[in-house]
């Protein structure tokens, strides 16, 4: 499920996709975290994505990792785009990195002039990083980082989008299994999850119909489209651009695109039940114009039955759904959130659990430096030795494998304790030791008068790790 | 996630680093500098794994690297020092008070129904936890959006987990290595041939 969620994000997946994703769902998953890790331009954080992954469980980490490439990515590069452009921006870097799944690199420049113009809003802009020149790299990899507006100009872009549209249905499906043209052999994981999408959406099988034909005037349509929020947009001659848009919201918006549509409530209910990960995708301000935007580097959100499909409500909509996962992420890393309902509450208790591990490690270090003022290589390189027999990941696994070394067990581990200490002793003459001992104790009894908490602290801390 | 082990000797192998580093602060000096210079290298080492992906490690990176530059360029000369030292963070948002106040106040005004008010009120006390969590995070105050500041803590919390581990891990070693040698080395004042048999006893 995440892994089709996640894969939907790549918007511009085409038709020639259609017929080998059902083959390959499975590698979606690995096809993400090498894009994750190949991808050269954005940043040098994908390495650090890659460690996460392999640690922690193989979804949410591919999740996170390229979330968080995306959401660190855009604030230091791109500090020009401020306020409210900086959802977008990192939306629309998101379709970028994600969806280029579109083979021609052609008309990428004329893809860049369109949405500049159009749009007033921070959306319009097109990703700054025109496609890197990377044939070096498999021909998945460059298909995934050229920009996502070239395939908007492809000239079957039409077809494809029509048929990768939500709006489509399981004649869609038929559809795209049978006429897609495949030209990109490579990209074909990611459509697995966009497929089912489209079986979802039945209504909108006589939008699309018609605009399956107009594959060369589609890119001259959806300029021509006036950019405004009118619903009746999409069922007028408009009528490739909400397609258009819906299918490159489709291929490209996270979580099932979705495109304020006016009609199909409950396609939008089906949709909006697909989407529950994050970076969603910010609600795309021109609804139903600029087609050639959407597959560039616009998320879609549709707007749900009965509310409003103001961009602003959209855009804040998918914000706090965005914030929604965040939190719940952090309700799972931090003891004793699970009852804790409410941001306010859940705030309260992350702001609270960083000050502790702030005063946590500041008293740890006091203790340390008064506990190993000359010994501290010795310990150490010890304690290397001790931590690596004795991997811990979290304070009572630690305690208890520390118990053990102190306790007079004769483990492995012990005999190599013992022999460290009698490498040690030597070392340290005994007069020297005899002065040290007693300093040592004079200073640790002096400062745990004032490290009085000590305790409390490390009850505490049991008391979290228990929770 | 929690923090894993691999982690945790990653982040011991780079304090250690940074722990040879800073052995001229540590020795011989008073316990409050010892102290200083420990959590120094700590933070740095935390700071150091992420590489400077994210906004909070080269907040940090920056904070102390006003404390005592030298020895944090040292200890981070392996992995882009300069560069990581020289990023230029995102401005600092500042909000002028006053004027937030005041506009608060025109918008209140406007709005008085009881829900509104209430929604109005919730609203703030989120505000106020957003603020209070930036103060924690390092950095937080140079990031823009809310689900950035999200990120960045989820990411913090992961790093100051391992760091409590490891640190606590070795506090509790050399506690225990320090009893150890104090009573063994009583014994072996006293049978000093007997040293070796000795040490089961003692512990």
């Amino acid at each position: 499920m995440d892994n089709e969620l996640f894969m939907n994000t790549e918007f511009p997946t085409p038709p020639e996709m259609a017929t080998h994703f059902e083959h390959q769902p499975s590698s979606s998953s690995a096809m993400m975290l090498n894009w994750a890790l190949m991808d050269p331009t954005p940043h040098q954080d994908s390495s650090f994505l890659w460690e996460k992954s392999t640690e922690q469980q193989q979804q949410q980490s591919i999740f996170d990792s390229a979330l968080s490439s995306l959401v660190s990515s855009p604030t230091p590069s791109n500090s020009n785009f401020s306020g409210g452009g900086g959802d977008g921006f990192l939306i629309r870097e998101l379709i970028g990195k994600l969806g280029n799944i579109g083979s021609n690199n052609n008309n990428s420049g004329e893809i860049y002039g369109t949405p500049m113009s159009r749009s007033a809003s921070c959306y319009a802009t097109p990703m700054s990083s025109p496609p890197p020149p990377t044939n070096s790299n498999s021909q998945m990899m460059m298909n995934r980082t050229t920009p996502l507006t070239e395939f908007s100009a492809d000239p079957g872009f039409a077809e494809r989008a029509a048929r990768f549209s939500c709006f489509g249905s399981r004649s869609f499906n038929g559809r795209t299994n049978t006429n897609l043209p495949i030209n990109n052999g490579n990209n074909m994981v990611n459509n697995s999850g966009k497929l089912t999408r489209v079986s979802s959406t039945p209504a909108l099988k006589a939008l699309v119909s018609p605009e399956v034909t107009p594959g060369g005037e589609f890119s001259r349509k959806r300029k021509s489209v006036p950019k405004g929020k009118s619903k009746e947009n999409p069922i007028s001659t408009a009528s490739p651009s909400p397609s258009f848009s819906k299918t490159a919201e489709k291929n490209g918006g996270k979580g099932g695109s979705k495109s304020s549509e006016e009609k199909g409530g409950k396609r939008r209910r089906e949709e909006e039940d697909d989407e529950e990960e994050e970076g969603e995708g910010e609600g795309n301000k021109s609804n139903n114009t600029k087609p050639p935007e959407p597959p560039k580097d616009y998320i879609h959100v549709r707007a749900r039955r009965g509310q409003a499909t103001d961009s602003h409500s959209l855009a804040e909509r998918v914000r706090r759904e965005k914030i929604g996962e965040r939190m719940k992420l952090l309700q799972d890393l931090v003891p004793g959130c699970n009852k804790v309902t409410g941001k306010a509450l859940m705030l309260d208790e992350i702001i609270n659990y960083v000050q502790s591990l702030q005063r946590q490690v500041e008293f740890l270090s006091m203790k340390l430096s008064s506990v190993n003022d000359t010994r501290l290589d010795f310990n150490v390189d010890a304690l290397v030795s001790k931590d690596v027999m004795i991997p811990s990941s979290n304070n009572r696994l630690h305690e208890e494998g520390l118990q053990s070394k102190s306790s007079s067990h004769h483990h492995q581990q012990q005999l190599n304790i013992y022999n460290n200490n009698s490498q040690l002793l030597p070392n340290i003459s005994s007069n020297n030791m005899m002065l040290q001992s007693p300093m040592n104790s004079l200073e640790t009894s002096t400062l745990a008068r004032s490290f009085t908490h000590l305790p409390t602290l490390t009850q505490f801390t049991d008391s979290i790790s228990q929770v | 996630m929690q923090p894993t082990s691999s982690m945790n000797e990653e982040f011991l192998k780079k304090w250690q680093m940074g722990l040879q580093i800073f052995r001229p602060s540590i020795d011989n000096t008073s316990v409050h500098e010892r102290k200083k210079a420990i959590k120094l290298s700590a933070d740095v080492a935390m700071a150091s794994l992420r590489k400077g992906t994210t906004c909070w490690s080269r907040a940090l990176i920056e904070k102390t690297a006003t404390e005592d530059n030298f020895l944090v360029r040292q200890m981070l000369s392996g992995i882009k020092a300069e560069a990581l030292i020289n990023k230029k963070l995102p401005k600092k948002i500042v909000c002028h008070r006053k004027i937030v106040r005041r506009s608060k106040k025109i918008l209140r005004r406007k709005s008085k129904s009881a829900s509104e008010e209430a929604a109005a009120k919730a609203k703030r006390l989120v505000k106020r936890r957003t603020q209070g969590l930036r103060n924690v995070v390092p950095g937080g105050e140079l990031m823009s959006n809310d689900v950035l500041l999200l990120q960045e803590t989820l990411d913090y919390i992961v790093s100051l987990q391992t760091q409590v581990n490891v640190m606590r891990s070795i506090v509790d070693a050399a506690e225990a290595e320090i009893e150890r040698t104090v009573c063994c080395s009583e014994n072996a004042i006293v049978i000093r041939g007997w040293r070796d048999y000795s040490k089961p006893f003692c512990t």
